[in-house]
């Protein structure tokens, strides 16, 4: 009986390392490339993304800009982070925004559901409105999720899945109408 | 020496349950990457606004959206939404290069065989279809389901399933380490009132 314990007590403490190390690690949340992404004539992104708000989640963060370096994307533990490279919210392409599915950041995103609303709030106070089109559970290989478009999409995504192995998607389409503050 | 046998069994234990919740797969040939319905990619083949539709391996039909598209050569998209809000995606792989070996490792795994692709609208060849969930906006005025209530189609897997290893939540890994802790000193504890 003691053997069994003490046996079971290391299980649980090699797991907690594993799963410690691995909300920690830095290669989480990338997918396996960068998405291709359209030249765009614009060099200098204006009124940038700077809070995401799905009430139907829960979710109300900041949006902290990130890039990609090599197979690190940036992080933050601060909000949600948005793809410098991918398209600005509401501009033709598809906007990328990601965070940890921590219960103080994404974790809510599995409540998100097709129909429900999606709120950017830029830098100059201004607000734009999205609709959710479909939920997915991907592999990080799948980088064709994160595509470039012809619309003004928006795809929101954080980990899932047994050692965070797949990414959930959440892709929404912008509503024509959008509201200034 | 009999802690270290414990140890080093705890750690083999951990490590085959680790491989084990990996799909073990037998065949030479990996299937391709599909994109998601969620994004899809390719151009269209098909596209039904509405009407009744099949799923390869599903005996239910189902009323909705349904557009087809070619990925590649051997890749085809199929991305039905129901009206009530239901996504199956089926990955349509022509597998005429395949053994038949390998076509029944790719059956065990959950794809279903078609023997003539053209009873589904598709070239006359062998096709391997596998079928996923996802979750669309209807056109049905339904209220969209959740991804893992589709009849017939399931892909749950074993992550959902152990909540244990999920990385969100920081009070189950406390929680796994206090456990942890608490056994130890138990199994140390009762040990000790043994000698």
């Amino acid at each position: 009986m003691s053997k069994l314990l003490k046996a079971f007590g290391m299980i649980c403490i090699i797991l907690a390392g594993v799963l410690y190390w691995q909300r920690n690690n830095p290669k989480r949340l990338a997918f396996l490339s960068a998405p291709i992404q359209r030249e765009t004539n614009s060099k200098v992104k204006k009124n940038i993304p700077a809070r995401l708000i799905i009430k139907k989640a829960n979710i109300d963060l900041e949006v902290v800009s990130a890039r990609i370096y090599g197979q690190r994307w940036e992080t933050t533990s601060l909000g949600v982070s948005w793809l410098e490279m991918s398209a600005v919210p509401g501009d033709i392409g598809n906007s990328i925004i990601y965070g940890h599915n921590w219960t103080n950041l994404l974790g809510n995103l599995n409540k998100v559901r097709p129909g429900d609303d999606i709120v950017i709030v830029y830098k100059d106070g201004s607000r734009k409105y999205f609709t959710v089109d479909a939920t997915a559970k991907v592999s990080p290989k799948n980088v064709s999720i994160l595509h470039q478009s012809k619309d003004q999409k928006i795809t929101i995504y954080t980990c899932v899945g047994l050692f965070d192995e797949k990414r959930l998607v959440v892709v929404g389409s912008l509503i024509k109408k959008s509201a200034q503050m | 020496m009999r802690n270290k046998s414990i140890f080093f069994s705890t750690i083999f234990s951990l490590f085959i349950f680790l491989n084990l919740s990996v799909p073990l797969s037998f065949a030479t040939t990996t299937p391709p990457e599909f994109p998601s319905c969620a994004n899809p990619q390719g151009s269209i083949i098909a596209n039904y606004s509405s009407g009744t539709h099949g799923v390869p391996g599903v005996v239910t039909t189902y009323q909705g959206v349904d557009t087809v598209y070619s990925v590649s050569e051997n890749i085809v998209l199929q991305c039905l939404c129901t009206v009530d809000g239901e996504g199956i995606q089926t990955n349509w792989w022509k597998a005429s290069s395949l053994t038949e070996e390998e076509i029944e490792s790719f059956k065990s795994q959950g794809w279903n065989f078609i023997p003539d692709g053209s009873a589904w609208g598709l070239d006359p060849a062998y096709y391997l279809a596998k079928n996923v969930n996802y979750t669309c906006r209807s056109t049905g005025g339904g209220e969209s389901s959740s991804s893992s209530s589709s009849s017939g189609v399931t892909t749950t897997s074993i992550g959902d399933v152990l909540g244990l290893a999920a990385t969100g939540n920081i009070k189950i890994i406390y929680g796994l380490i206090f456990a942890g802790f608490l056994s130890l000193v138990f199994g140390y504890l009762l040990k000790e009132k043994r000698v």
